[in-house]
Order: structure tokens, then sequence, then C-alpha cells
């Protein structure tokens, strides 16, 4: 395998362990803030179930990031790790801009542009690509009305309860549950799209046949980078969670993870990489607007909306330049 | 009493994912279908509980002119 693969497995593997150091806030928040565990079981509980979500689906995420974004004869090791650079560098920006943006949505168009900086716009897949444009709308309405209807049947289910002590610590233990989860489903939708590079890398090297499946080294090398950034980052958060995350309801936060879970084990099941983080940003919406519209904090959900437009084409356009320097260094 | 602002969120929803279903690939687009039939039941749902809310309200309104 020559320095650049290897350089570019790194580089993927890095993106992997941030996306978890990112997105482990997603996983704990509520069971911290809810005092179903402490800051350290929490992140080792997150981590945990990130890392095993390797035992239970398949790779077809990976397959669509490798396979169905870009014709397999452009993905040279040069294109790759363009499009990784570009994804890389619109997280960076988009994290100062504070602009909740999805990695893999940069990932897609990172790859996209590097490919039609190579070889133009005809590379690009269009039954891939659709599967996942219009996802990146549909999954986080899913998480929505997933989260909704979950919380309205608990209230529906429990409205005669007068023991709310008692009910309070039955969902406290549905948490660990729901927490665990969503946790799978990040894992295993998230890790994947690691492995789809590196898939993609090691089919270009000539390591791996062109219809050949995901080495189990990769598995492994992805869903550890994706635990071990969660843990890293759950630590980071247990430094501030006294003062910046608010106090939430086990019954909100459970329906709101149960609901986002399901979308992400669908999704992953069906090869369809999406958004965690709007994912269970959906779900949060939709628990919100149980109770009335004006709880929901529509701020946050307008910067989703302008997260969809924009991350695809400005990740495009970092790794088209990214790729121009690469051909001109080369 | 004001319209209950679910009704036309859900609404304007739906019709966002019946866009959706030519967009999506033949296979998957069940998908778009089933989520935006849900959010015309959720729609029409909110729009019986805002109607009896009020056909309430205007009850309790009329007892307590009766009343007075």
């Amino acid at each position: 395998m020559t320095l650049g693969a290897v350089l570019t497995i790194v580089v993927a593997l890095i993106f992997d362990f941030t996306n978890g150091f990112h997105d482990s806030a997603n996983s704990i928040a509520t069971v911290v803030s809810t005092r179903v565990l402490s800051p350290r079981y929490a992140v080792i509980w997150a981590a945990t179930f990130n890392f095993i979500a390797f035992l239970i689906f398949k790779t077809a995420v990976a397959s669509t990031i490798a396979k169905g974004v870009v014709t397999q004869n452009i993905l040279t090791v040069g294109v790759i790790f363009a499009g990784l650079v570009g994804a890389v560098v619109w997280n960076l920006i988009t994290y100062f801009l504070a602009l909740p943006t999805s990695s893999s949505h940069a990932l897609v168009g990172g790859i996209a542009g590097a490919a039609i900086a190579r070889a133009g716009g005809h590379v690009l897949l269009a039954d891939g690509l659709r599967k996942i444009g219009v996802f990146i709308v549909l999954a986080p309405l899913i998480g929505l009305a997933l989260g909704l209807i979950i919380k309205m049947v608990i209230q529906w289910m429990f409205f005669r309860v007068r023991k709310l002590e008692a009910l309070n610590r039955g969902f406290r233990r549905g948490q660990l549950v729901s927490a665990a989860a969503y946790s799978l489903g990040h894992g295993g939708n998230d890790a994947q799209k690691t492995m789809g590079i590196i898939l993609a890398v090691l089919i270009a090297s000539g390591k791996v046949a062109k219809n050949g499946d995901v080495p189990l080294w990769v598995v492994l090398a992805a869903h550890t980078a994706i635990g071990l950034g969660t843990l890293m980052g759950g630590w980071r958060i247990v430094k501030t969670m006294g003062s910046r995350i608010t106090r939430l309801q086990p019954v909100g936060g459970m329906a709101a993870e149960l609901g986002a879970a399901t979308t992400l084990f669908y999704t992953s099941h069906a090869g369809i990489p999406v958004s965690t983080t709007h994912t269970i940003t959906g779900a949060i919406v939709g628990v919100g607007a149980s109770n009335r519209l004006s709880a929901v904090r529509w701020g946050v959900a307008g910067r989703v909306i302008v997260a969809w437009v924009v991350t695809i084409p400005g990740a495009g356009i970092i790794a088209i330049i990214m790729s121009k320097i690469i051909e001109g260094l080369a | 009493m004001r319209l209950d602002r679910r009704v036309p969120f859900f609404a304007i929803v739906a019709v966002v994912c019946f866009a959706l279903i030519p967009a999506a690939e033949p296979k998957l687009r069940y998908v778009p279908t089933a989520v935006g039939i849900t959010y015309v039941v959720l729609s029409v749902l909110f729009l019986l509980d805002w109607l009896s809310r009020r056909s309430e309200a205007r009850k309790a309104d009329e007892a307590f002119e009766s009343r007075t």
C-alpha cells in the first residue's frame, strides 16, 4: 500500500474519532442531566454501544459511500484524500460558525467535489446521490414524527398515574435502554461512513476487489475510533455538564432517543448515510411539539435547514480546491 | 380560539414529504409516502383536538352566560 493510501486511512480514522468526539453529547446528555448515570458511567455506556454496533449492523452504509456516490474507476487515493480533507475543512469552518452541519453530508459533498474536479460531473451516480439527498430531509422528519408519537403514546398510557416518583423511576431505567439504542444507531451509521472511505481506498489500491466486502479490521478500526472519540468528547462534556445543560425530563429524553434510534436503525439497515445529529434534533423538536409548537426552539431548526442546503456544495467546493492543489503538487 | 399551529405545520411537512416521492429511489418511495401519510394523520388529529377544545370552550362560555 502506498504512503498516500496509509495517510488517507489515518485521516479517515481521525475524522471518525472527531465524529464521536462531537456527537458524544447527543448520546449522554439526557442520562447525565436526569442523573440516571454518573458522567463517568454515561460516557463508558455510550462508547461501549458505539463500539458493539458492528455486531448488529451490516456494512450497507459503507458500500453506499464507497460505491454509490461516484463511479468507482474515478476513485483514486488522491480523489478520496481531497474529498476527505474537503469534509474536514468544512466541518472546522462550520464548527467555528456554530452551524449544525452534518459530517456525513460533508463527506458526500467532499467526495463528489473531488471527483468532479478530476473528471467532470458525469462521474456522479444519480441513484446514490438521490437516495442520500432525499434522506437529508427525510431523516429529521422521521425522527420528529417518531419522537412526537412516542411521547404522546407514553403520555396517554400513563396520564392516570398519580405516583409520579415511581413513574419517573421507571423512565430513568428506560433511558438506559434508549441511550444505549441511540448510541448503537450512532455507531452503526456514522462508523460505516469511515469504513466506506477506507473501503474505497483499499479498492483504489487494489487490496480489495471492486465488489468486495469491508474487511473485519476496517470494521473494528472504525468502531474503535468512534468509540474512543465518544469517550474523549464525553470527558470534555463532563467538565461543563453542570453549567451548560439544562435539566431534562426523563420521559422526553427517552422518547427523543427512541425516535432517533429507530430512524438510525432503519437507515443503517437500508444503507442510507444520514446525519445522526439532525435526526436527534428532529426527534427533540417532535418531543417539544407534543406540548406546543412554541416550545420548539425554531432558531435551531432553522439553522439545521441552512445546514442542509449549504453543506454538500460547501464541502464540494473545498474538495475541488484541494483537488486542484494536489494536482498542482503532483 | 386561534387554530393550533401544529395543524398547518404538519400539513406543510406532509406536502414536503409527498414532494420528495418522485425524487426518491423507486424501491424506497414507500418511505416518503408513509411519512407523508403519518403527517397528514397527525395534522387531522390535532385539527380534531382543536375543534373539540373550541367546542368545549364555547359550551363553557354559553353556560357561564346563561348563569349570569
